[in-house]
């Protein structure tokens, strides 16, 4: 079989499986072996356990379990909830009433979580059957939840950024800053959206009310104390270089516990949940990591990242053409790939083209984590959309009312090819490492 | 799934859970403690990156059979949604067949490189000289229970195509 052929067997496998309904580490993993196997034969597996222990004994990916565990502590003890209702009080108030609480819910939210589908679950969970009971547009409801969630991986902390910083080594902490403009931009976008389609036709949101006396405003304010301190806390220390990534993590857990026994609820009955949930998220999280791992080793036996550089480089593209020929290869894979599985497929070939580009692997690191965005409220399989679907929304509510959400997506990535400082300017000012 | 709860031998499913869980609070801890004496007493125990490490590893591999067991790996539904109830069963049984044969070719790769490590008497470079074999044997372990669940679902999803067919005949 020819090394192309070879290539071509192993893609189709990892597609033909993933949609045939295969677990997704194992989607990955299978055809991963398969490629050793044609590349090598049995030989060729002798070296597995190496890469095995040599890719997850690693302290940066600790962060990974350590900010599932802080989200679902914050989930389980009543503190989501109660900064949740907190910010809708608050944010109200803006043209588009609680469609604004979605967006900035989902913002604050994922500022704790680095998960999208954590985040669209944990908003829409609590969301959705206020907005059905207040009569907001279905659509509307069901897109700006979906849509928001996806915020979860571009404001820090994100998983993906994590599995991203992995794979090309560059500093999670300056990763994570690099979020934090495009993320808040994109929230703006959002809401200003929501705001303007609300003034427009105001059948879509009812008119709320927000506090009436600054005793109201204080007491809605407080409700946000503890995510706020979270927030600042983790983020805070990252920046200005107190704390690594996993530090930053363990140190939010231990905040997230001691702000549960103040203002949630925390026993060993909540601790036991938060644990046994993190476990499971963590173990499917770090088994696609895994997988990931064993992938990249196989296409890097197999010098695939080097062949599509010297096949892109023959091709004479020139940057902006191969930002757009990405374009459309990741909005195509964004619909037929789950958000971790893009990051395990193309990383490790694309990282060897971005270089020869010259383009920055951080400010490429938001493009990517935008792309995976788009896929994820994409059809037929982009994951928020089955969230919103498994809440109680239809599904054809929630893919028409993120379409809107989705074009500014594109708005936001424009920004960023015309203005990569909006992402590189604040982790060029970060103290820390 | 109902049999994969009710075997004795996955059993264990449920104790790699409580080691996860026992290694995510051990993971907050070291950490803390690092956190807290390098910055209020500036010293370092110098352990927490390996440790750290080897944590991360038992997490990671420790979760694996918990997470097949009790359906926590995402998989696209939308192919087997739209398929006769049979061929969902057939596809369920292969799909098990296929991540077995990956995890025992796997788990029996892993088991060579302990027992080499072990053999050579291969230990950390850091302070602690932690004889490499001992934390390398989670991988095995957590490998070794995700092969035995995947067993048990293979059978329970080969019968379950049987009853089917039988159901069709009859």
């Amino acid at each position: 079989m020819t090394p192309e052929l070879q290539i071509i067997v192993v893609f189709g496998a990892f597609l033909a499986l993933l949609l045939l309904g295969m677990s997704v580490p194992f989607a990955i993993c299978v055809p991963a072996l398969l490629y050793l196997l044609l590349l090598g034969g049995p030989n060729a597996l002798k070296g597995l356990g190496l890469v095995s222990w040599g890719s997850m004994n690693s302290f940066a990916l600790s962060s990974i379990p350590l900010f599932i565990l802080m989200a679902e502590l914050m989930e389980r003890s009543g503190l989501s909830h109660r900064t949740y209702h907190g910010l809708a009080r608050i944010v109200c108030v803006v043209p588009g009433g609680l469609l604004q609480t979605n967006i900035a819910g989902c913002a604050l939210f994922s500022a704790i979580s680095g998960s999208s589908v954590a985040t669209a679950a944990a908003i829409g969970g609590v969301a959705l059957p206020q907005l059905e009971k207040r009569g907001y547009s279905r659509p509307l409801s069901a897109g700006s939840l979906a849509a928001g969630g996806t915020l979860g991986i571009l404001i820090p902390p994100s998983i993906a950024m994590i599995v991203y910083a992995t794979f090309t080594e560059v500093s999670i902490a300056k990763l994570f800053m690099a979020g934090v403009v495009p993320g808040i931009v994109l929230t703006l976008l959002f809401m200003a959206y929501i705001a303007v389609h609300a003034l427009i036709q105001p059948s879509i949101a009812p008119r709320e009310q927000g506090p009436q006396s600054a005793r109201e405003w204080l007491q809605a304010a407080g409700e946000l104390t503890p995510a706020v301190l979270l927030i600042v806390g983790t983020m805070g220390s990252m920046y200005l270089g107190f704390a690594t990534a996993t530090e930053a993590a363990a140190v939010g857990c231990a905040f997230v516990l001691l702000a549960a026994r103040l203002w949630g609820r925390i026993d060993g009955a909540v601790l036991g949940e938060a644990l046994k949930a993190t476990a499971l998220t963590s173990g499917n999280i770090m088994f696609i990591v895994f997988a990931a791992f064993l992938f990249s080793y196989a296409i890097s036996l197999g010098g695939v990242g080097e062949k599509l550089t010297t096949l892109l480089v023959h091709m004479k593209l020139s940057k902006y053409e191969f930002m757009f020929a990405l374009l459309i290869f990741f909005t195509i894979l964004g619909a037929l790939v789950e958000s971790l599985g893009m990051i395990v497929i193309t990383v490790p070939l694309l990282y060897p083209v971005l270089l020869n580009y010259g383009i920055d692997p951080i400010w490429f690191g938001i493009i990517l984590v935008l792309f995976i965005e788009m896929g994820q409220i994409t059809p037929p399989i982009g994951i928020n959309l089955f969230v919103l679907q498994g809440l109680g929304s239809k599904l054809s509510d929630v893919v028409i009312g993120a379409i809107p959400f989705h074009l500014l997506m594109f708005v936001m990535l424009g920004l960023l090819v015309a203005w990569p400082e909006i992402a590189l300017w604040l982790p060029q000012h970060m103290i820390g490492k | 799934m109902a049999v994969v709860r009710t075997n004795p031998l996955l059993r264990f499913e449920a104790g790699c859970l409580w080691l996860t869980g026992a290694c995510l609070l051990a993971m907050v801890a070291v950490i803390l403690v690092e956190v807290v004496t390098r910055s209020l007493f500036h010293f370092s125990f110098e352990v927490v990156d390996e440790v750290g490490g080897y944590l991360t590893v038992a997490v990671s591999f420790l979760a694996l059979a918990p997470a097949q067991a009790r359906k926590a790996f995402h998989n696209v539904a939308l192919v087997q949604n739209r398929i006769s109830q049979r061929a969902q069963a057939a596809w369920l049984a292969f799909f098990h067949l296929l991540s077995l044969v990956f995890c025992l070719t796997v788990t029996g790769a892993m088991v060579r490189f302990v027992y080499r490590s072990w053999e050579q008497g291969d230990v950390a470079s850091t302070v602690m000289r932690t004889p490499l074999w001992i934390p390398q044997s989670i991988m095995v372990v957590g490998m070794g229970v995700l092969c035995l669940v995947l067993a048990a679902e293979l059978m329970a999803a080969v019968r379950n195509c049987r009853s089917m067919k039988a159901a069709n005949d009859a």
